[in-house]
């Protein structure tokens, strides 16, 4: 992880409280339609499923351009991203809230793929963000930004604490990052 | 923690294998009635509560002198491991996590009903991405099974979790001295 700085005037804290007072959209975790069409991503939900994760139903509250709950606030990036174009959403993990070892099905879609995470709020304890290598995020603030290593790192979270936890996440890709999503599938003889 | 060394060589052949083969005594993370009567737990378990942990219904495996599939190796270790200078009682209990598994953050409540407590872990299976074990906001990593840490103190605050593919099994031992009431 790369650290950007921190960006905690970015935070709306009326936003924030939405987030930590709304449901906006509950995800599940098992999602097996996001893992197919790729030999990468279908070896990934063999794991998972194996693993037992199937028959859990874990899920966190995302909230993205398209959640009822947020609709009225404007997202910017809160960095300069150029020409880039942006995905953004927030997540929150509840007590208890789960998700496995990972990586970021769309970070292999886009060749330029590059991924970012803020902490919306201070570290707590049981608020666990781990990833590859035994490295677990600690002691951050609001506000501070880092960008991955690699896009498409494994990572994972799990909320072993007492209050809910919410991150800020976006990738960014060039606009013109547009031939490997296609390929992509053709290969596989996907639509 | 403290690393005190690697003891695989003294577990015997079969116990991890029995311990990953059978789910042993299923354990609820929320048990308000172990804690019920011990005014001074009443802050952890008003914490779980309010979280909404008891809605959730986690469990995790645990492993003890009673649990039928381990017996045949009990005669076969020596759970003191020859460590100096422990305190006489001594009780000890295994804990797996499967893939989703967790306890949050807590303190073990035993420790409460001792003096001189010193609390060990031994792991009994190698680290890999997604086995939490946390503490002081530390997570222990890249350890090898047999393993053996001593906790930097008997009350710390931890949690565990298994958010890997693979099972996560540790060997757990207080040793203390009792209260005189």
């Amino acid at each position: 992880m790369k650290y950007l700085g921190n960006f905690k005037d970015w935070i709306q804290p009326e936003l924030l409280e939405r987030i930590v007072e709304t449901q906006g959209d509950p995800t599940l975790l098992n999602q097996p339609l996001t893992w197919k069409g790729h030999p990468e991503h279908e070896a990934w939900y063999k794991t998972f499923c194996a693993a037992g994760y199937d028959k859990r139903n874990f899920y966190s509250n995302m909230y993205n351009q398209y959640t009822e709950d947020i609709k009225d606030f404007v997202i910017t990036p809160p960095i300069d991203l150029g020409n880039k174009t942006w995905d953004w959403w927030f997540i929150k993990f509840l007590p208890g809230s789960v998700a496995c070892m990972h990586y970021d099905p769309h970070t292999k879609i886009y060749q330029t793929a590059k991924r970012y995470w803020m902490a919306m709020m201070d570290y707590h304890p049981g608020h666990v963000f781990v990833s590859e290598g035994g490295q677990m995020m600690t002691n951050y603030k609001a506000g501070d930004l880092w960008t991955w290593d690699q896009a498409d790192l494994i990572h994972g979270v799990v909320n072993l604490s007492m209050i809910p936890r919410v991150t800020f996440q976006f990738s960014t890709h060039e606009t013109d990052d547009a031939y490997h999503k296609p390929k992509f599938y053709i290969d596989h003889n996907l639509d | 923690m403290k690393y005190i060394g690697n003891y695989i060589d003294q577990i015997p052949a079969g116990l991890i294998d029995a311990v990953l083969n059978n789910d042993g005594e299923i354990t609820p993370v929320y048990q308000p009635e172990k804690w019920s009567g011990k005014p001074e737990w009443d802050a952890a378990r008003i914490a779980l509560e309010n979280a909404g942990y008891p809605k959730l219904d986690y469990h995790f495996h645990q492993y003890t002198e009673n649990t039928e599939c381990i017996k045949p190796f009990l005669d076969q270790i020596d759970f003191k491991f020859n460590l100096p200078d422990l305190p006489p009682v001594h009780h000890w209990w295994i804990v797996k996590y499967m893939g989703g598994d967790m306890q949050p953050m807590h303190f073990d409540p035993h420790v409460i009903d001792t003096q001189d407590c010193q609390r060990y872990t031994m792991m009994l299976t190698d680290f890999e991405d997604g086995h939490i074990f946390v503490y002081d906001d530390v997570l222990l990593n890249n350890y090898k099974a047999g393993d053996l840490f001593l906790w930097p103190d008997a009350m710390c605050l931890h949690g565990a979790a298994n958010i890997s593919m693979n099972p996560r099994i540790s060997l757990q031992m207080s040793f203390y001295n009792e209260i005189s009431r």
